[in-house]
């Protein structure tokens, strides 16, 4: 009988254990999984334009109706507080008074200048928001909600405390939602254990759409700010402009800085180097590319003709008759790849209905005697009118 | 010839056990397999539009009436383009759009709500098949309610599917309330639930949201058709 059930056992594992739910990385049993969002708007690659034979799409809706070029943002507390921004030549102040709203243009960075905050006075702020691009998971919250913004009496309390408080307001994946109804949360980083970075925080919780980072540094003060010397580009001068919205003076924000301009996800071809324009690429980082020097290139002139350092004594006749210079600096750069191999995974992975090969067509005609016809709350049929 | 018998039984018994288990194995996934949602209730407006009309034929001329309820009094006032003369109407207000696209709608003068407006977005992802020529008598309700409303008003989205429930499945009676609403939690799929228990015709979107200043146009909508109808004749009081 011991075999019996060692047998039993043995087939049991067999037969029903590869059916048990598995965790970790690989997809369970029987549940479909769908690409990322952002894969799920095009058609695909090979049907997607542009090029001849894409699908025809003229005849249909676009894919994403209002789309969020522009996120709202709601500045709540503290109330009165006037909230200016960066302009080209200085800044514009008093344009929106708290509680006010105003639309920002995404992938974006944003120098304000927050004053006239109630209880705090001469306190005057210039924290940069970061607007991040929208998200397929963000772009139905975004068209429809704006966002709010508010500084606490303890988050002023931690600026003036010279702290640097860092506001990252993200919507939260559907598992990491409490309520019912979808709402955005806050993280504060004077909230969290130090070292823990706030942006990353929120990233693990959901979708970040907006950071604002603030301290008690003032950027009007002379020479506190490189932009602010008075200069342009150009090394020209230039004349700081204040315009002041409670005198009916407006203008639009300034970028700072851009980023998330082009694929989503993607980041802007931002790497070390040399200033730039906000939102261009680096300033000929590369040596050797461009106007920048070879690595180790001496860019004097020997007697000789070659290059390197000038002749000593100056002045003195040309008696240099060799001039070496030998890299004895150790180098293990490996050898140039002929072959190389990159494995990408999704975590999950797609798990998508087979197609279909058999449909099986049930028609159910409910049949009605007169009288027995049920109409929804709004149409039911007035006295005398005929019975359908 | 009893230990034949024996040993004859004991394989017996194991070999109907493994087929049962083999069996029930092979029919386990079967069971298990469910219909694949690929949206839900994250997925951006007017997605699931366009791949309805893939799926139905898009007749620009064929509009579906939608009807517009408040809670109490008010006004509804359909948009189709930035640059296009919106629909003005007092609740509950009808209007006439086209499958697939979406339409931003703004509702204020609300009753108990002095001074709110709220530009909610309505998706029509499916049409009604009324009798020919009484395409006004059959449009499509969307109610909006005070809970909904001061959801809106506290910055959260609220996303509501409208769908028709299969006439087999339709509670017989009459209902004293308007169109009964079952609330899902976020992590469910709204629209798996809608479709599910009938067929998705509509998706409202309530936020928070106003338009500024500095509002983009597209904020208003693409210039879908739309077009104007006349209300369903008032409902009797409920009979049987």
């Amino acid at each position: 009988m011991k075999y019996y059930f060692f047998g039993l056992g043995t087939m049991m594992a067999v037969c029903v254990g590869c059916y048990i739910p598995s965790g970790g990385n690989s997809i369970e049993k029987n549940k479909y999984v769908a690409p990322p969002a952002a894969m799920m708007q095009r058609p695909g690659p090979m049907v997607d334009g542009p090029g001849p034979g894409v699908m025809p799409m003229l005849s249909h809706p676009p894919a994403r109706s209002f789309v969020s070029k522009t996120t709202q943002l709601r500045f709540v507390e503290p109330k009165a507080m006037q909230i200016g921004w960066r302009i080209r030549d200085g800044y514009a102040e008093s344009q929106i008074t708290a509680p006010g709203r105003y639309n920002f243009t995404q992938g974006a960075t944003y120098r304000l200048k927050i004053s006239d905050v109630p209880g705090r006075e001469g306190l005057t702020l210039y924290p940069t928001l970061q607007v991040y691009p929208a998200h397929p998971s963000t772009d139905a919250y975004l068209s429809h909600n704006s966002i709010p913004i508010a500084l606490t009496t303890e988050d002023l309390n931690q600026i003036e405390s010279n702290n640097f408080v860092t506001k990252v307001i993200y919507l939260p994946d559907p598992k990491n939602q409490e309520l019912a109804i979808a709402g955005v949360e806050t993280i504060v980083s004077t909230r969290l254990d130090p070292g823990v970075d706030p942006v990353a925080e929120a990233d693990r919780r959901g979708t970040v759409m907006v950071v604002l980072r603030a301290g008690n540094m003032n950027l009007e003060m002379p020479g506190a700010d490189l932009d602010m010397t008075g200069l342009d580009f150009n090394g020209n001068i230039r004349q700081v402009v204040h315009l002041d919205g409670m005198q009916g003076q407006t203008a639009p924000p300034m970028p700072i800085a851009e980023s998330g301009v082009g694929l989503h996800g993607v980041p802007s071809p931002m790497i070390m180097g040399g200033s730039s324009m906000p939102g261009q690429p680096a300033m000929y980082p590369v040596a050797g590319m461009g106007p920048t020097p070879s690595w180790g290139m001496p860019i004097t002139a020997t007697p000789i003709g070659l290059p390197g350092p000038p002749h000593i004594p100056l002045g003195g006749p040309a008696g240099l008759k060799s001039h070496t210079v030998r890299n004895l600096t150790s180098v293990d750069i490996g050898k140039p790849v002929d072959h190389l191999l990159i494995d990408v995974e999704h975590d999950p992975g797609y798990r998508l209905p087979h197609p279909v090969k058999h449909i099986q067509y049930k028609e159910k005609h409910p049949n009605f005697a007169p009288g027995e016809t049920t109409f929804p709350n709004w149409a039911v049929p007035q006295q005398g009118a005929p019975q359908y | 010839m009893r230990t034949i018998q024996c040993s004859t039984t004991w394989f017996t018994r194991l070999v109907t056990a493994t087929g049962f288990l083999i069996t029930l194995g092979c029919l386990l996934p079967a069971n298990a397999q469910q219909r694949y949602y690929p949206l839900d209730q994250t997925t951006p407006p007017g997605v699931y539009g366009k791949w309805s009309g893939y799926q139905v034929p898009v007749r620009p001329q064929a509009l579906q009436p939608v009807k517009i309820e408040l809670p109490g009094t008010g006004q509804v006032t359909f948009f189709s383009h930035a640059r296009s003369k919106p629909l003005v109407a007092a609740a509950p207000a009808q209007a006439a759009i086209a499958l697939g696209h979406s339409y931003r709608l703004q509702i204020s003068n609300i009753q108990d709500y002095p001074g709110v407006e709220l530009y909610p977005t309505i998706e029509l992802v499916d049409v009604l098949h009324p009798p020919a020529g009484q395409e006004d008598q059959f449009p499509i309700p969307v109610t909006i309610t005070e809970e909904e409303i001061d959801q809106a008003l506290s910055g959260r989205l609220v996303t509501k599917v409208v769908y028709l429930e299969p006439a087999a499945e339709a509670n017989p009676l009459l209902l004293n309330r308007k169109n009964p609403t079952l609330i899902v939690s976020p992590q469910e799929n709204v629209i798996k639930e809608a479709d599910l228990r009938g067929r998705p015709m509509l998706i409202l979107r309530l936020g928070s949201r106003t338009p500024v200043i500095n509002e983009n146009p597209a904020f208003f909508g693409n210039g879908a058709p739309l077009s104007p109808t006349a209300l369903p004749p008032t409902a009797l009081p409920r009979m049987r």
